[in-house]
């Protein structure tokens, strides 16, 4: 299981890098909170099988400095613009089997529409700002690194919706890579 | 007894610069590190001469933000002799 600390020190982390299984219920049971009457776990899982290709291992590698200062920077902008209560946003490195998690977020707020989109919010911006790469090895070895079409958007940051914590009756971010 | 040296500037690291390599970059050069002769200039100058020096990895440089330190720095930027600079692919975490 993951050496995380207690839950006082999962909520106070500006930003987690770990090597180990994310144990993702802990993180949603440390963002629990009197003040807060929705909690948001959210957890990206390696997949078996992309574009048709199995793949066999996954491994992440990151620029671990950049990574963590980039990490908090967007952990506290969530937590200004969604007036959250709590959020912990972890991501593993190095080898992920298939099926286990590889990225987790968690947040909480008082209703449940901000909750939801800090968590979109947040995964958005980490799959497009913090420098983490995947690369998978499919079956028959060759591994490939993955470097998605399009520039880095490190200097074009997006804003979270600004009003969005009190009035929250539609989606808060926009998609710049049309996923889901 | 050591000759003196009149231009001790000249023969030190601090007219180079180590560029971190990572994921596609790294294995494409089979070199996680880079270390090119640097007296100082934009980000862009720095990313237009690694492209003229390694033209293999000219399609991800092309595509690739510039950080140094723990910050991503603007094209703009003046990146100074002997900085910890990183070149940053597009990523794909998560």
């Amino acid at each position: 299981m993951t050496a995380l600390g207690t839950d006082t020190e999962l909520r106070a982390a500006e930003s987690l890098l770990v090597w180990e299984p994310i144990d993702a219920a802990r993180l949603l049971a440390a963002v629990a909170d009197d003040a807060a009457g929705a909690n948001v776990l959210f957890t990206g899982t390696t997949r078996g099988v992309t574009d048709g290709v199995r793949t066999s291992r996954l491994a992440y590698e990151a620029h671990e400095p950049l990574a963590r200062a980039q990490l908090a920077r967007l952990r506290d902008e969530a937590i200004a613009h969604y007036a959250l209560t709590a959020c912990i946003v972890c991501h593993r490195l190095g080898e992920v089997a298939v099926g286990e998690t590889s990225v987790a977020i968690a947040t909480s707020a008082p209703h449940r529409r901000a909750a939801f989109a800090a968590a979109e919010w947040l995964m958005e911006r980490i799959k497009s700002e913090v420098p983490i790469w995947k690369c998978e090895e499919a079956v028959d070895g060759v591994r490939t690194w993955i470097h998605p079409d399009g520039l880095p958007q490190a200097n074009t940051t997006e804003e979270p919706a600004s009003n969005q914590a009190h009035d929250a009756n539609h989606a808060h971010h926009t998609n710049q890579d049309g996923a889901a | 007894m050591h000759e003196p040296r009149l231009s001790d500037h000249a023969a030190t690291p601090t007219d180079l610069v180590r560029i971190r390599l990572f994921a596609g970059m790294a294995a494409a050069i089979g070199s996680r590190s880079l270390e090119v002769a640097w007296e100082g200039g934009t980000a862009a100058a720095l990313r237009s001469l690694l492209i003229a020096e390694h033209p293999t990895l000219a399609p991800l440089l092309a595509r690739s933000a510039v950080a140094i330190g723990d910050a991503y720095v603007t094209d703009d930027a003046v990146v100074p002799p002997g900085a910890d600079v990183a070149i940053i692919p597009p990523v794909s975490g998560g």
